[in-house]
């Protein structure tokens, strides 16, 4: 059983709160959040049941016996929890992305490493059915080879963040590297590194709030875009449409998947009912029950995917084509 | 009234033919088609009467007309427009203008010199809902456009003359048989592009699927095409336009296909009017509503009809929305951004 410190309780820690309940290994023993007993309602309304609070995590680590951290906090926040986490010796999954820049994740991996510890990261899509189901496809080459694949990620702005941090460019760098990524990090997941980049955003008070990128591979051609502009109503999307030699996998998560291939009717694909956020983290739970590595959304995978991001914004930035070879 | 020739009796003579025989000042008097027969049959089908040739030269000495409709494979574009202007009839081209950039800039300054009237098929300039949202970007009701999406997707091509259309040296692959629609109406909305970048597939009927990036000062513009599909998927052409304060949808398998958003407002259809000119009859192609074609061949006749040069899709627009399509194929061949020159 994995004793769990769940640290923040906003957006992605409800929703990390809803997971542990259904893993048969799991249990959260405890909240670390800076608002303290004001999260009270919010708390007793979720299925963790009675757990203590702390305002910081040093309190938690001096009262509580747990096995794990799952950082849930703003990103800029990330670094300071998870090296305290390593240092008392505990497992870190930390919420994507996992930093601002390179050396705060760099040091993240390495204190890990030092403390010989885990560290996953939370890049969901990894573990999201239907991007599971694309990748399948990939490996299988049941359909030929991919020839081109277009993502993306489009939602109203995020309004729903503790002191509205999401929309602060020092705290999150926009949508480009909170948004954008899922799609980035799926990317390196499937095809590896691109050998170029170019991409163009829009750059506002809130940070990029708009990136579309083309990707460079030796074989698909391959493009996304990540926006948080839309208006408040407009809902939210996510996307895929992936061309290979024999068939075409289309997906938005405002219709579903269908696969048309050969000259069939194209057809609606049943997914498991269990979404990404559930599959990491029993992937996660699994991985420490079993004494096992991590090898999906680690640190250092993590560490390439923010690298990623941060090419593109400086190739959104300067309008020049990145080259990624050596 | 305006008597018209038809060249090319194909999937889009055949759209055309449908169009003429509503339009009020338009006539289409003659056909001419290698495959005589056969024309003649089709246009029987549709209840059109006009007289079919083998040949242009065959019917300009046999029939009287004022205009020319240009409905050949691309490849044949530029021979027979240059005839057609030699001859002094205006003339109606289908798109792409030509295959490569000399030929597009030699037919519209043809044009000029002889000072015929030249409108080029580019026909979603005059598309419903492209009309609708290019009136909504211009009322600014949600302030400045900010990024502009664009897609146009098939599967490959079936319906074609000696399946012209998947033979890259006479169409150009979908980078120019498709693609160049959205190319052509970023031209329309925005203006020239000061570079693009591209990336494609090419297979053996050419550049097959295209994704390009098209570099403005302070707007982010992409789209992509593609008829590498396969045959049963369909057809979507689509767009995701985001502005200060609002977004507009579009999507042609959707219902509604256009929506809005404004502010902190509900998302919502928004009007668009369709010409009631309605479907082809033929049941070929990828689009069966002639509305954007309706709207595009009924602008072009009533503007010969004033004696008024036409203003929207004019030869100069087509050679420059084909140097921007040549300039993104060069892209995706020498994986480099490529500048356009300003014209």
């Amino acid at each position: 059983m994995q004793r769990v410190l769940l640290a923040g309780f906003g957006l992605m820690g409800k929703k990390h709160a809803d997971v542990y309940p259904l893993l048969s290994d799991a249990c959260v023993v405890g909240v670390v959040d800076p608002r303290g007993e004001e999260l009270g309602e919010s708390l007793r309304a979720s299925l963790l049941g009675p757990v203590p609070v702390f305002v910081d995590f040093d309190s938690a680590a001096r009262e509580l016996e747990f096995s794990s951290v799952d950082i849930c906090l703003p990103t800029d926040l990330h670094r300071e929890i998870a090296l305290q986490a390593f240092a008392v010796g505990k497992h870190v999954f930390c919420e994507k992305p996992i930093a601002l820049n390179k050396r705060d994740a760099m040091a993240m991996v390495e204190a890990a490493r030092f403390a010989g510890r885990q560290l996953m990261v939370g890049h969901c899509i990894r573990f999201w059915p239907e991007y599971v189901e694309l990748k399948r496809i990939v490996d299988s080459g049941g359909h030929g080879r991919l020839l081109s694949l277009s993502l993306g990620r489009r939602t109203g702005r995020p309004g729903y963040s503790v002191g509205n941090w999401v929309n602060k460019p020092e705290r999150c760098l926009g949508a480009a590297l909170d948004l954008h990524i899922h799609d980035t990090d799926f990317l390196l997941h499937l095809l590896g590194a691109p050998q170029a980049v170019v991409s163009q955003g829009l750059c506002d008070e809130t940070g990029w709030s708009s990136i579309a990128t083309q990707y460079a591979y030796d074989g698909p051609i391959v493009t996304a875009e990540g926006a948080w502009n839309y208006p408040a109503n407009w809902g939210f999307q996510m996307r895929f449409s992936a061309v290979f030699e024999r068939a075409v996998l289309d997906y938005d998560s405002r219709s579903g998947i269908t696969l048309a291939s050969g000259e069939a009717e194209p057809v609606v694909l049943s997914m498991p009912s269990h979404d990404g956020y559930y599959h990491e983290l029993a992937y996660f739970i699994g991985c420490l029950e079993r004494g096992e590595l991590v090898s999906i959304s680690t640190g250092g995978q993590a560490s390439a995917s923010l690298d990623l991001v941060l090419t593109e914004i400086e190739s959104a930035r300067s309008k020049q084509m990145i080259s990624l070879t050596k | 009234m305006q008597k018209v020739a038809i060249i090319g009796l194909g999937f889009m003579g055949t759209m055309h033919a449908q169009i003429y025989k509503q339009l009020r000042d338009a006539a289409l008097v003659a056909v001419v088609d290698k495959q005589q027969a056969k024309a003649e049959r089709d246009l029987a089908k549709l209840g059109i009467e006009a007289a079919v040739f083998g040949t242009f030269e065959e019917m300009s000495r046999s029939c009287k007309v004022d205009v020319v409709d240009v409905c050949l494979p691309t490849d044949l574009h530029a021979p027979f427009a240059l005839k057609v202007i030699a001859a002094g009839k205006h003339l109606f081209c289908e798109k792409p203008l030509a295959l490569t950039k000399a030929d597009g800039k030699k037919i519209a300054a043809a044009a000029k010199r002889t000072g015929v009237f030249f409108q080029v098929g580019q026909c979603i300039r005059f598309w419903p809902e492209y009309l609708a949202f290019e009136a909504f970007v211009k009322s600014r009701k949600a302030g400045k456009l900010l990024s502009l999406s664009l897609q146009r997707r098939a599967g490959r091509p079936a319906y074609s003359v000696d399946d012209w259309l998947n033979n890259s040296d006479r169409s150009g692959g979908a980078a120019l048989d498709l693609h160049i629609h959205d190319t052509d109406f970023v031209h329309h909305l925005l203006g020239q592009p000061d570079a693009v970048t591209s990336v494609g597939t090419k297979d053996k009927t050419g550049w097959s699927h295209i994704f390009t990036t098209y570099h403005f000062k302070n707007l982010a513009v992409t789209a992509e095409g593609g008829w590498n599909y396969p045959e049963n998927w369909g057809f979507q052409m689509a767009f995701q336009a985001v502005f200060e304060r609002g977004a507009v949808e579009f999507d042609s398998g959707a219902s509604p296909t256009l929506t809005v958003t404004i502010g902190d407002g509900k998302k919502q259809s928004l009007p668009f009017k369709t010409p009631g000119a309605g479907e082809s009859t033929t049941g070929a192609g990828n689009v069966s509503s002639l509305g954007g074609y309706y709207n595009e061949l009924s602008a072009f006749i009533s503007c010969l009809q004033k004696k008024r040069a036409p203003k929207v899709a004019t030869g100069d627009q087509a050679a420059d929305s084909l140097a921007t399509a040549i300039a993104e194929i060069q892209s995706a061949s020498t994986a480099r951004t490529v500048k356009i020159p300003k014209t």
